[in-house]
């Protein structure tokens, strides 16, 4: 019997291989080609709207330069380091309460149609409930401490979570259905060893969607409890006192947050879902 | 001549029933409300530890058929008896095994994993494992391969583990449909001895297989009885005694006894496709 040709690694392409084997040499070489083009894309667009400020005659109140952006931001570079550690602490908490009462009411929405239906019209009237209309509730219910905020966060990231469970949980290899049942598997042994691993790569979808919102969440609970930190009560205060160039600076802080969140999850994604289609056919 | 000692051979077989189909009909709704009759009143007796092959054109029910035997389907009308009891309670004491078409192997599960997930669902039955899972994959060829992942097998090599998968619990009665259909000519015709020797080793402990084909010559090569199925809606036009010695061999599959069968099969499925009505008269 011939052997199959065994795949490298499909998952985490260059990186986490260089990482496992060699010194920092070889991991700057294996990260640079992912980290480069987007960082000459950003400085790229940071000259051409460098230019624009300069010629055009914008006036500091309403467009900062990048170069006072970045001026403001390393000035004061441990403030924002720390307050973007509070915001991304927030996302994350929200992120995680989120998605797991999502996947939890998602396993009950795709074992009964029923409940799907009972209960999909009363998730959709909490999403699009205005979140801003009720953060100064949370507040109220929750009082000042972490809890209105990650419960903010958590709204606005449960409902991608949620869609995505449903329709993976449900999308499984009828075939392998099939077999379970033909070995008298109960419904949570269906649940724990074919529904929940197929839906993983739906999970992960959703979530990378849902690590942005949960950025937005953070953000607007941190406006509505300014005074107690964060990178947006940072942006509530900065905007105030018409400091453009500090508020686009915490604006730059999130940015970097998110890509970093997002890089994030893509990484356990490639490491858990290695025999999944699509960490098989796309790479490099 | 060849008639007669069939006779005798298959009444030695009929002794006791591996499993038995009395009148089964499998009627489907269709899309407009309409009624799709897949079986029409088939009864079918599988004699213990005979190797009996159902073959037809495409789309006569030869796969409801087999569903309904393995308890994956209930039937219109009629009853499917396995080992005395219902299907259902034969899957229960895990002496019913099923391997499908397609290897239906878990992608997030290696080779190991795979074979042994029958252990790891319903364990509140009390049947033993009959063989190791080392036992089977060694039985199976597969003891090199036990880390890997279903897709970095082939596929002849994903329908071993699907066999594998089978018999941890040394089931009595093997339920098969089309499991090599998918395969490329050359690794089809190698799964068939492949199949053979597996079910004359301890393990295989000469099974009661069920065998689900549109291959003539897969039928005949494996076969003690071929059940020849006429079109939509599917009933038995026939059951051909195979005369061929065990153990058997590819050699044989160019002897004129070997062909001869092939071309009576042939014969019978060349009137069912050419001329709907005139099989009728040869139903025994």
């Amino acid at each position: 019997m011939r052997e199959p040709a065994r795949p490298q690694s499909p998952v985490l392409p260059a990186a986490a291989r260089g990482l496992g084997r060699f010194g920092w040499g070889s991991v700057t070489r294996a990260v640079l080609p992912y980290a480069l083009p987007p960082l000459i894309a950003a400085v790229l667009a940071g000259i051409t709207w460098e230019l624009w400020v300069e010629l055009a005659d914008v006036s500091k109140f309403v467009v900062p330069r990048p170069s006072a952006v970045a001026e403001a931001l390393f000035d004061d570079f441990g403030f924002f380091i720390s307050e973007g550690l509070r915001t991304l602490w927030v996302a994350v908490g929200g992120l995680a309460l989120g998605a797991l009462a999502a996947l939890a009411l998602a396993s009950l929405m795709a074992h009964s149609r029923w409940l799907e239906r009972a209960l999909l019209p009363i998730a959709i009237g909490i999403k699009v409930t205005p979140i801003v209309a009720v953060a100064p509730l949370f507040v109220i219910w929750f009082g000042f401490g972490w809890e209105p905020k990650f419960a903010i966060a958590a709204m606005i990231t449960y409902f991608p979570v949620l869609i995505n469970a449903i329709v993976g949980l449900r999308d499984v290899d009828p075939r392998s259905l099939d077999f379970l049942r033909s070995v008298r598997a109960s419904p949570w042994e269906v649940y724990r060893t074919l529904r929940l691993p197929s839906a993983l790569p739906y999970l992960f979808a959703a979530l990378k969607i849902a690590a942005t919102l949960s950025l937005i969440g953070a953000v607007i609970a941190e406006f509505f409890t300014s005074g107690q930190g964060g990178l947006g009560s940072v942006i509530a205060i900065e905007n105030r006192e018409l400091r453009l160039d500090r508020l686009f600076a915490a604006v730059v802080m999130l940015a970097v947050i998110g890509v970093l969140l997002n890089v994030g999850i893509s990484i356990v994604e490639r490491l858990w879902l290695s025999w999944h289609r699509s960490s098989l056919t796309t790479r490099g | 001549m060849v008639q007669a000692s069939a006779q005798s051979r298959s009444k030695s077989a009929a002794t006791t029933t591996a499993l038995r189909l009395h009148d089964v009909s499998v009627r489907y709704v269709g899309g407009r409300g309409g009624e799709l009759a897949a079986l029409e009143k088939v009864s079918l007796d599988l004699g213990a530890g005979e190797f009996l092959s159902v073959v037809g054109p495409s789309g006569c029910g030869k796969t409801s058929l087999l569903r309904v035997a393995g308890g994956l389907l209930t039937p219109s009308e009629g009853t499917a008896e396995v080992l005395g009891g219902s299907p259902a309670e034969a899957q229960e004491a895990k002496r019913l095994g099923l391997v499908f078409q397609e290897p239906a192997l878990l992608p997030w599960r290696d080779v190991r994993s795979n074979v042994r997930l029958p252990l790891e669902v319903n364990r509140s039955a009390t049947a033993q494992p009959a063989a190791s899972v080392d036992e089977l994959l060694h039985l199976v060829g597969l003891t090199e391969f036990e880390a890997y992942r279903p897709h970095e097998l082939s596929g002849g090599m994903q329908q071993r583990v699907a066999l594998a998968r089978a018999l941890v619990f040394g089931p009595e009665v093997l339920l098969m449909d089309e499991p090599f259909g998918a395969l490329d000519e050359i690794t089809r015709e190698q799964m068939r001895y492949e199949l053979l020797r597996v079910r004359d080793s301890a393990a295989g402990a000469r099974k009661s297989v069920l065998f689900v084909t549109h291959s003539v010559a897969e039928a005949v090569a494996l076969s003690d009885r071929v059940a020849v199925m006429s079109r939509r809606p599917g009933q038995i036009k026939a059951i051909m005694p195979i005369e061929l010695a065990r153990p058997r061999s590819p050699e044989e599959e160019r002897s004129n006894a070997f062909l001869d069968q092939v071309d009576r099969i042939r014969a019978l499925l060349r009137d069912e496709l050419g001329d709907g009505f005139s099989g009728s008269d040869a139903r025994p």
